[in-house]
């Protein structure tokens, strides 16, 4: 039940690191996605002026 | 600015919460260190819950206002709803592998919580294969009310059935704990749902751009 001080330690800083990285993840994600978009828009918005 | 001032209050709540659940709570007797895993893992499963009623809500709306504002705030939520079921998992099997000596215990709890992920994958795989706007938003409301179904049961399963997933320690039913534990635990989770709130509207940003370019896409093939 116990694994000890060391084990325990390994696994709490891998569950954080999964948190806190899962959270850059998406917003990695969703900085490249708007990125995209906002190029994809501009393109769209040059074509529907002409 | 409401974005910024929601990342400023994530950036500062997480140094908060890694204090708290670092240095602040004390060592529990039982689990020793490991127990600090709790502090993460159980902010993540509560969201994934909140994420299945924002869905539902969403989709709810959606039906009765006919408004793609709603359809979006559905997605957006299943999206994080897919997010957050991930990282408590992952967490719950980190824990589980060290305390109970296995990465998957397969208790109903555990099921129930895949089962949730799985439908929130679900729900945006349809999506995916949905190209018509309004049929896209109107067929995945489906998936939205059995997520919300989903958690009640997967709420009252460590109470019905027989499972090895922990009873919980706050609430009225809570076993109880040390005051400076539940702390720990309040303001873990309070800032995990003030990070909620950041990435709903970093998302809910983006959603509209993806709108924005499928209109200005076929407005411009028609032209």
């Amino acid at each position: 039940m116990n694994p000890g001080p060391t084990l325990g330690l390994i696994a709490v800083a891998a569950a954080y690191t999964v948190v806190l990285g899962g959270l850059l993840l998406f917003l990695n994600l969703m900085a490249s996605r708007r990125r995209k978009l906002e190029k994809r828009r501009a393109k769209l918005l040059e074509q529907a002026g002409r | 600015m409401r974005t910024r001032i929601l990342g400023i209050a994530s950036g500062a709540g997480i140094a908060v919460a890694l204090y708290f659940a670092l240095i602040y709570a004390p060592t529990e007797q039982t689990m020793g260190v490991l127990q600090r895993v709790f502090y993460f893992h159980l902010p993540q499963a509560i969201l994934s819950y909140i994420a299945a009623f924002m869905v539902g809500f969403g989709s709810l709306m959606y039906l009765a206002t006919r408004d793609l504002k709603w359809d979006r705030f559905a997605y957006c939520n299943a999206e994080l709803g897919v997010l957050f079921t991930a990282t408590t998992l992952i967490t719950g099997m980190i824990w589980g592998r060290l305390a109970w000596n296995t990465w998957w215990a397969g208790d109903a709890r555990t099921n129930l919580e895949l089962i949730l992920g799985l439908l929130y994958v679900g729900y945006l795989m349809l999506r995916g294969y949905l190209p018509e706007r309004e049929k896209r938003a109107r067929l995945s409301t489906v998936f939205g009310f059995l997520a919300v179904l989903d958690v009640p049961i997967n709420y009252g399963a460590i109470y019905w059935w027989d499972t090895q997933h922990p009873k919980p320690v706050l609430g009225p039913r809570g076993g109880g704990a040390d005051p400076d534990i539940k702390l720990a635990i309040y303001v873990s989770l309070i800032t995990f749902t003030i990070v909620y709130a950041w990435l709903l509207t970093k998302r809910l940003g983006v959603a509209r751009i993806e709108d924005e370019v499928g209109e200005l896409e076929a407005a411009v093939e028609t032209a």
